[in-house]
Protein backbone atom coordinates (compact mmCIF):
# COMPACT_ATOMS: atom_id res chain seq x y z
CA UNK A 1 0.00 0.00 0.00
CA UNK A 2 2.86 2.49 0.33
CA UNK A 3 3.28 3.12 -3.27
CA UNK A 4 -0.37 3.84 -3.74
CA UNK A 5 -0.91 7.21 -3.32
CA UNK A 6 -4.12 7.97 -1.27
CA UNK A 7 -6.67 10.62 -1.30
CA UNK A 8 -9.52 10.96 0.93
CA UNK A 9 -13.28 11.73 -0.11
CA UNK A 10 -16.08 12.40 2.12
CA UNK A 11 -19.51 11.57 1.08
CA UNK A 12 -22.68 12.09 2.54
CA UNK A 13 -25.16 9.87 1.58
CA UNK A 14 -28.11 9.93 3.90
CA UNK A 15 -29.00 5.97 3.65
CA UNK A 16 -31.46 4.56 5.79
CA UNK A 17 -29.97 1.64 8.08
CA UNK A 18 -33.09 -0.34 7.27
CA UNK A 19 -33.90 0.64 4.06
CA UNK A 20 -33.76 -3.49 3.03
CA UNK A 21 -36.64 -3.78 5.69
CA UNK A 22 -38.75 -0.31 4.98
CA UNK A 23 -38.37 -1.77 1.17
CA UNK A 24 -40.33 -5.11 2.04
CA UNK A 25 -42.45 -3.64 4.56
CA UNK A 26 -43.90 -1.34 1.29
CA UNK A 27 -44.24 -4.61 -0.42
CA UNK A 28 -46.35 -6.17 2.06
CA UNK A 29 -48.36 -2.96 2.74
CA UNK A 30 -48.74 -2.63 -0.86
CA UNK A 31 -50.23 -6.40 -0.92
CA UNK A 32 -52.37 -5.56 2.03
CA UNK A 33 -54.23 -2.12 0.22
CA UNK A 34 -54.28 -4.21 -2.96
CA UNK A 35 -56.89 -7.10 -1.11
CA UNK A 36 -58.33 -4.80 0.97
CA UNK A 37 -56.93 -6.09 4.25
CA UNK A 38 -56.46 -4.48 7.80
CA UNK A 39 -53.15 -5.11 9.13
CA UNK A 40 -52.81 -4.73 13.23
CA UNK A 41 -49.29 -5.17 14.79
CA UNK A 42 -49.51 -6.27 17.89
CA UNK A 43 -47.24 -5.20 20.63
CA UNK A 44 -46.00 -5.60 24.65
CA UNK A 45 -44.23 -7.42 26.94
CA UNK A 46 -44.22 -10.86 27.55
CA UNK A 47 -46.93 -11.94 29.07
CA UNK A 48 -48.64 -8.33 29.11
CA UNK A 49 -51.61 -11.26 27.36
CA UNK A 50 -51.45 -10.30 23.54
CA UNK A 51 -53.13 -13.78 22.56
CA UNK A 52 -55.97 -13.57 24.90
CA UNK A 53 -56.58 -10.36 23.94
CA UNK A 54 -56.14 -11.20 20.12
CA UNK A 55 -58.38 -14.06 20.75
CA UNK A 56 -61.27 -12.30 22.27
CA UNK A 57 -61.56 -9.17 20.18
CA UNK A 58 -61.79 -11.75 16.91
CA UNK A 59 -64.35 -13.52 19.46
CA UNK A 60 -66.28 -10.09 19.55
CA UNK A 61 -66.50 -9.82 15.77
CA UNK A 62 -69.59 -11.24 13.97
CA UNK A 63 -67.39 -11.33 10.81
CA UNK A 64 -64.16 -13.82 12.14
CA UNK A 65 -64.18 -15.83 9.28
CA UNK A 66 -62.64 -13.39 7.62
CA UNK A 67 -59.56 -12.73 9.97
CA UNK A 68 -56.38 -14.23 10.05
CA UNK A 69 -53.54 -14.46 12.73
CA UNK A 70 -49.87 -14.47 12.19
CA UNK A 71 -47.94 -15.00 15.23
CA UNK A 72 -43.85 -14.05 16.36
CA UNK A 73 -44.39 -15.58 20.16
CA UNK A 74 -46.70 -18.38 21.20
CA UNK A 75 -45.91 -20.14 24.11
CA UNK A 76 -47.41 -22.92 24.33
CA UNK A 77 -50.03 -25.19 22.36
CA UNK A 78 -52.84 -23.86 24.55
CA UNK A 79 -52.03 -20.16 23.38
CA UNK A 80 -52.46 -21.60 19.46
CA UNK A 81 -55.21 -24.09 19.98
CA UNK A 82 -57.25 -20.89 21.55
CA UNK A 83 -56.64 -19.09 19.13
CA UNK A 84 -57.59 -21.69 16.42
CA UNK A 85 -61.35 -22.26 17.98
CA UNK A 86 -61.48 -18.34 17.08
CA UNK A 87 -59.89 -18.31 13.39
CA UNK A 88 -58.75 -21.09 10.99
CA UNK A 89 -56.07 -19.33 9.57
CA UNK A 90 -53.22 -19.28 12.39
CA UNK A 91 -49.11 -19.48 11.02
CA UNK A 92 -46.53 -19.48 13.53
CA UNK A 93 -42.97 -17.69 13.23
CA UNK A 94 -40.58 -19.57 13.87
CA UNK A 95 -38.76 -16.91 15.50
CA UNK A 96 -36.94 -19.34 18.41
CA UNK A 97 -36.14 -16.51 20.90
CA UNK A 98 -35.80 -13.49 18.53
CA UNK A 99 -36.07 -9.83 19.65
CA UNK A 100 -38.29 -8.84 16.64
CA UNK A 101 -40.20 -9.54 13.56
CA UNK A 102 -39.10 -8.06 10.42
CA UNK A 103 -41.03 -7.44 7.20
CA UNK A 104 -39.27 -10.68 5.61
CA UNK A 105 -40.74 -12.88 7.72
CA UNK A 106 -43.97 -11.53 7.12
CA UNK A 107 -43.64 -11.45 3.61
CA UNK A 108 -43.15 -15.19 4.25
CA UNK A 109 -45.66 -16.20 6.51
CA UNK A 110 -47.83 -14.85 3.91
CA UNK A 111 -48.00 -16.94 1.75
CA UNK A 112 -48.93 -20.11 3.93
CA UNK A 113 -52.23 -17.95 4.20
CA UNK A 114 -55.45 -18.02 1.78
CA UNK A 115 -56.67 -14.57 1.40
CA UNK A 116 -59.70 -14.93 0.09
CA UNK A 117 -62.41 -12.92 2.02
CA UNK A 118 -59.76 -12.00 4.85
CA UNK A 119 -60.45 -8.63 5.53
CA UNK A 120 -58.35 -8.48 8.89
CA UNK A 121 -54.76 -9.64 9.63
CA UNK A 122 -53.56 -9.55 13.45
CA UNK A 123 -49.70 -9.74 13.93
CA UNK A 124 -48.51 -10.65 17.35
CA UNK A 125 -45.16 -9.64 17.90
CA UNK A 126 -42.44 -10.75 20.11
CA UNK A 127 -42.68 -9.48 23.28
CA UNK A 128 -40.65 -6.83 23.79
CA UNK A 129 -40.68 -3.07 23.93
CA UNK A 130 -37.41 -1.58 22.29
CA UNK A 131 -36.32 -4.09 19.58
CA UNK A 132 -39.56 -3.80 17.18
CA UNK A 133 -39.79 -0.22 17.36
CA UNK A 134 -38.02 0.28 13.75
CA UNK A 135 -39.38 -2.22 12.02
CA UNK A 136 -42.28 -1.93 10.07
CA UNK A 137 -44.14 -4.78 8.84
CA UNK A 138 -46.34 -3.30 6.09
CA UNK A 139 -48.95 -2.64 9.06
CA UNK A 140 -51.67 -0.83 8.61
CA UNK A 141 -51.96 0.59 12.63
CA UNK A 142 -49.96 -0.09 15.53
CA UNK A 143 -51.69 -1.57 18.89
CA UNK A 144 -49.52 -1.40 21.83
CA UNK A 145 -50.90 -3.55 24.85
CA UNK A 146 -49.56 -2.57 28.38
CA UNK A 147 -51.13 -4.63 31.70
CA UNK A 148 -51.52 -3.21 35.18
CA UNK A 149 -49.19 -5.69 36.95
CA UNK A 150 -46.06 -4.49 34.54
CA UNK A 151 -46.65 -0.92 36.38
CA UNK A 152 -47.75 2.36 35.33
CA UNK A 153 -44.33 3.43 34.29
CA UNK A 154 -43.54 1.76 31.43
CA UNK A 155 -44.84 4.48 28.80
CA UNK A 156 -42.41 6.36 29.94
CA UNK A 157 -39.76 4.02 29.95
CA UNK A 158 -40.24 3.32 26.47
CA UNK A 159 -41.29 6.17 24.57
CA UNK A 160 -39.92 4.91 21.02
CA UNK A 161 -42.38 1.85 20.81
CA UNK A 162 -45.27 3.77 22.59
CA UNK A 163 -45.26 6.79 20.25
CA UNK A 164 -45.41 4.50 17.23
CA UNK A 165 -48.83 3.76 18.29
CA UNK A 166 -52.03 4.61 16.97
CA UNK A 167 -53.85 2.33 19.49
CA UNK A 168 -52.50 1.83 23.40
CA UNK A 169 -54.59 -0.92 25.40
CA UNK A 170 -54.43 -1.16 29.15
CA UNK A 171 -54.92 -5.05 29.98
CA UNK A 172 -56.15 -7.03 33.17
CA UNK A 173 -57.61 -3.74 34.37
CA UNK A 174 -59.73 -6.47 36.47
CA UNK A 175 -56.39 -7.04 38.58
CA UNK A 176 -55.67 -3.32 39.29
CA UNK A 177 -56.76 -2.96 42.68
CA UNK A 178 -54.51 -5.83 43.74
CA UNK A 179 -50.73 -4.80 42.16
CA UNK A 180 -52.01 -1.13 42.89
CA UNK A 181 -52.26 -0.02 39.93
CA UNK A 182 -51.58 3.90 39.57
CA UNK A 183 -54.60 4.55 36.26
CA UNK A 184 -54.07 8.38 36.30
CA UNK A 185 -50.07 8.08 36.19
CA UNK A 186 -50.30 5.68 33.39
CA UNK A 187 -52.69 7.39 31.00
CA UNK A 188 -50.71 10.53 31.48
CA UNK A 189 -48.14 8.52 30.35
CA UNK A 190 -49.50 7.25 27.53
CA UNK A 191 -50.96 11.09 26.40
CA UNK A 192 -47.76 11.98 26.94
CA UNK A 193 -45.35 9.32 24.56
CA UNK A 194 -48.39 8.18 22.50
CA UNK A 195 -50.39 12.10 21.89
CA UNK A 196 -52.36 10.38 18.98
CA UNK A 197 -53.00 6.75 19.83
CA UNK A 198 -56.56 6.00 21.14
CA UNK A 199 -56.77 4.20 24.47
CA UNK A 200 -58.37 1.35 25.91
CA UNK A 201 -58.99 0.12 29.57
CA UNK A 202 -59.82 -3.62 29.06
CA UNK A 203 -59.76 -6.79 30.89
CA UNK A 204 -59.38 -9.52 27.79
CA UNK A 205 -59.98 -11.88 31.08
CA UNK A 206 -63.33 -11.43 32.16
CA UNK A 207 -64.62 -9.29 28.56
CA UNK A 208 -65.06 -5.47 30.37
CA UNK A 209 -64.33 -2.70 28.18
CA UNK A 210 -63.91 -5.38 25.01
CA UNK A 211 -67.03 -3.98 22.89
CA UNK A 212 -65.27 -0.40 22.68
CA UNK A 213 -62.18 -1.72 21.77
CA UNK A 214 -63.96 -4.44 19.03
CA UNK A 215 -65.92 -1.68 17.21
CA UNK A 216 -62.49 0.41 17.17
CA UNK A 217 -60.83 -2.18 15.69
CA UNK A 218 -63.37 -3.74 13.29
CA UNK A 219 -65.34 -1.02 12.32
CA UNK A 220 -64.14 0.58 9.43
CA UNK A 221 -63.88 -2.80 7.55
CA UNK A 222 -66.22 -3.78 5.10
CA UNK A 223 -66.43 -7.24 4.99
CA UNK A 224 -68.28 -7.67 1.69
CA UNK A 225 -65.79 -5.66 -0.36
CA UNK A 226 -63.88 -8.19 -2.57
CA UNK B 1 -33.46 -5.90 26.35
CA UNK B 2 -30.01 -5.78 24.47
CA UNK B 3 -27.03 -5.80 26.49
CA UNK B 4 -22.99 -5.29 25.37
CA UNK B 5 -22.47 -8.78 26.64
CA UNK B 6 -24.97 -10.87 24.54
CA UNK B 7 -23.61 -8.85 21.26
CA UNK B 8 -20.23 -10.00 21.75
CA UNK B 9 -21.45 -14.00 22.71
CA UNK B 10 -22.93 -13.81 19.39
CA UNK B 11 -20.08 -11.82 17.93
CA UNK B 12 -17.88 -14.63 19.38
CA UNK B 13 -20.65 -17.33 18.22
CA UNK B 14 -20.75 -15.84 14.81
CA UNK B 15 -16.84 -16.21 14.48
CA UNK B 16 -16.61 -19.87 15.05
CA UNK B 17 -20.28 -20.58 12.98
CA UNK B 18 -18.70 -22.77 10.91
CA UNK B 19 -16.92 -24.90 13.90
CA UNK B 20 -20.20 -25.08 15.55
CA UNK B 21 -22.06 -26.14 12.45
CA UNK B 22 -19.85 -29.12 12.36
CA UNK B 23 -20.38 -29.67 15.76
CA UNK B 24 -24.10 -29.30 15.19
CA UNK B 25 -25.12 -27.02 17.58
CA UNK B 26 -27.62 -25.21 17.95
CA UNK B 27 -29.98 -23.13 20.16
CA UNK B 28 -28.11 -19.46 19.19
CA UNK B 29 -31.38 -17.49 17.69
CA UNK B 30 -31.35 -15.52 21.13
CA UNK B 31 -28.04 -13.68 20.35
CA UNK B 32 -28.17 -14.16 16.82
CA UNK B 33 -31.28 -11.64 16.16
CA UNK B 34 -30.47 -8.93 18.96
CA UNK B 35 -31.44 -6.02 16.25
CA UNK B 36 -28.47 -3.91 16.86
CA UNK B 37 -26.24 -6.56 15.15
CA UNK B 38 -28.68 -6.56 11.86
CA UNK B 39 -28.55 -3.18 12.22
CA UNK B 40 -24.61 -2.92 12.03
CA UNK B 41 -24.78 -5.62 9.00
CA UNK B 42 -27.02 -2.79 7.10
CA UNK B 43 -24.15 -0.12 8.02
CA UNK B 44 -21.79 -1.92 6.47
CA UNK B 45 -22.93 -3.50 3.85
CA UNK B 46 -24.50 -0.08 2.79
CA UNK B 47 -21.01 1.93 3.33
CA UNK B 48 -19.12 -0.95 1.34
CA UNK B 49 -21.90 -0.42 -1.63
CA UNK B 50 -21.00 3.62 -1.56
CA UNK B 51 -17.40 2.75 -1.17
CA UNK B 52 -17.52 0.89 -4.55
CA UNK B 53 -20.15 3.07 -6.43
CA UNK B 54 -17.43 5.89 -5.83
CA UNK B 55 -13.82 4.57 -6.34
CA UNK B 56 -12.98 4.19 -2.97
CA UNK B 57 -10.73 0.93 -1.80
CA UNK B 58 -10.58 1.57 2.22
CA UNK B 59 -13.39 3.61 4.69
CA UNK B 60 -12.06 6.00 7.19
CA UNK B 61 -14.69 7.54 8.89
CA UNK B 62 -18.66 6.13 9.32
CA UNK B 63 -21.03 8.64 10.96
CA UNK B 64 -24.67 7.26 12.40
CA UNK B 65 -27.22 9.43 12.84
CA UNK B 66 -29.37 7.20 15.82
CA UNK B 67 -32.39 9.13 17.29
CA UNK B 68 -33.23 8.54 20.71
CA UNK B 69 -36.46 7.06 20.01
CA UNK B 70 -35.30 4.44 17.41
CA UNK B 71 -34.87 1.46 20.46
CA UNK B 72 -31.01 1.37 19.56
CA UNK B 73 -28.32 1.59 21.75
CA UNK B 74 -25.54 2.99 20.59
CA UNK B 75 -22.92 1.20 22.47
CA UNK B 76 -24.34 -2.24 21.23
CA UNK B 77 -23.84 -1.27 17.82
CA UNK B 78 -20.82 0.45 18.32
CA UNK B 79 -19.73 -2.93 19.59
CA UNK B 80 -21.28 -5.09 16.82
CA UNK B 81 -19.86 -2.93 13.97
CA UNK B 82 -16.12 -2.96 15.12
CA UNK B 83 -16.84 -6.91 14.87
CA UNK B 84 -17.98 -7.02 11.63
CA UNK B 85 -15.37 -4.53 10.04
CA UNK B 86 -12.81 -7.13 10.53
CA UNK B 87 -11.21 -8.23 7.27
CA UNK B 88 -13.49 -5.97 5.30
CA UNK B 89 -12.27 -2.67 3.70
CA UNK B 90 -13.88 -0.80 6.58
CA UNK B 91 -11.33 -2.36 8.91
CA UNK B 92 -9.77 0.62 10.14
CA UNK B 93 -13.12 3.02 9.93
CA UNK B 94 -14.12 4.73 13.08
CA UNK B 95 -17.51 4.84 13.64
CA UNK B 96 -19.11 8.28 14.84
CA UNK B 97 -22.65 7.95 16.61
CA UNK B 98 -24.64 10.98 16.02
CA UNK B 99 -27.27 11.25 19.43
CA UNK B 100 -30.41 13.17 18.34
CA UNK B 101 -32.78 13.84 20.73
CA UNK B 102 -36.29 13.98 20.04
CA UNK B 103 -37.50 17.31 18.67
CA UNK B 104 -41.35 17.94 18.53
CA UNK B 105 -43.52 19.95 16.20
CA UNK B 106 -46.88 22.30 17.65
CA UNK B 107 -49.57 22.01 15.15
CA UNK B 108 -51.52 25.04 17.11
CA UNK B 109 -48.38 27.03 16.53
CA UNK B 110 -46.17 26.03 14.20
CA UNK B 111 -42.98 25.92 16.99
CA UNK B 112 -40.27 23.24 16.92
CA UNK B 113 -39.66 22.30 20.58
CA UNK B 114 -37.28 20.52 21.85
CA UNK B 115 -37.35 19.43 25.43
CA UNK B 116 -34.68 19.81 27.90
CA UNK B 117 -33.32 16.52 28.97
CA UNK B 118 -33.43 13.18 26.66
CA UNK B 119 -35.45 11.63 28.80
CA UNK B 120 -38.01 14.31 29.02
CA UNK B 121 -41.61 14.29 27.12
CA UNK B 122 -43.41 16.86 26.23
CA UNK B 123 -47.64 16.41 26.30
CA UNK B 124 -48.16 20.36 25.67
CA UNK B 125 -46.69 23.07 23.97
CA UNK B 126 -45.07 25.57 25.94
CA UNK B 127 -46.10 28.60 23.54
CA UNK B 128 -49.50 28.19 23.11
CA UNK B 129 -50.76 24.94 25.38
CA UNK B 130 -51.91 22.80 22.03
CA UNK B 131 -51.75 19.11 22.68
CA UNK B 132 -51.09 18.28 19.10
CA UNK B 133 -47.86 17.71 19.18
CA UNK B 134 -45.79 15.68 16.52
CA UNK B 135 -42.60 13.80 16.59
CA UNK B 136 -40.45 15.32 13.83
CA UNK B 137 -36.56 14.03 15.17
CA UNK B 138 -35.96 10.84 17.37
CA UNK B 139 -36.72 7.66 14.97
CA UNK B 140 -33.27 8.68 12.82
CA UNK B 141 -31.64 6.01 11.59
CA UNK B 142 -29.30 6.74 9.26
CA UNK B 143 -25.69 5.96 7.63
CA UNK B 144 -25.08 10.34 7.23
CA UNK B 145 -21.47 10.85 6.11
CA UNK B 146 -18.30 8.66 5.67
CA UNK B 147 -14.80 8.83 4.31
CA UNK B 148 -13.20 6.78 1.90
CA UNK B 149 -9.75 6.33 0.30
CA UNK B 150 -9.27 6.35 -3.56
CA UNK B 151 -6.19 5.72 -5.53
CA UNK B 152 -5.81 9.41 -6.77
Amino acid sequence: MSDTKNTGRTLKPHSPLLAKNDLIAQQNRQFFESKGIHVINVLSSPGSGKTTLIGKILSGWRDRHRAAVITGDLATENDADRLKQVVSQVVQINTGTACHLDARMIAEALEKIDFSGIRLLFIENVGNLVCPTMFDLGETRRMVVLSVTEGEDKPVKYPGLFGTAQIVVINKKDLAEYVEFDRDTALEGIRKTAPNATIFEVSAKTGSGMNALVTHVTGGIDPERS
Amino acid sequence: MTSVPAVQRFLHIRKNRNTLNRKGRGGLHEVENMHEVTIAENLLETALAHMRENGGHSITRIRVDVGHLSGVVPEALEFAFSCLKEQTPAETADLEINALVPEYLCAGCGQTIQPAGQDEMIVECPFCESRHLTVVKGYELNLSEMEIETDE
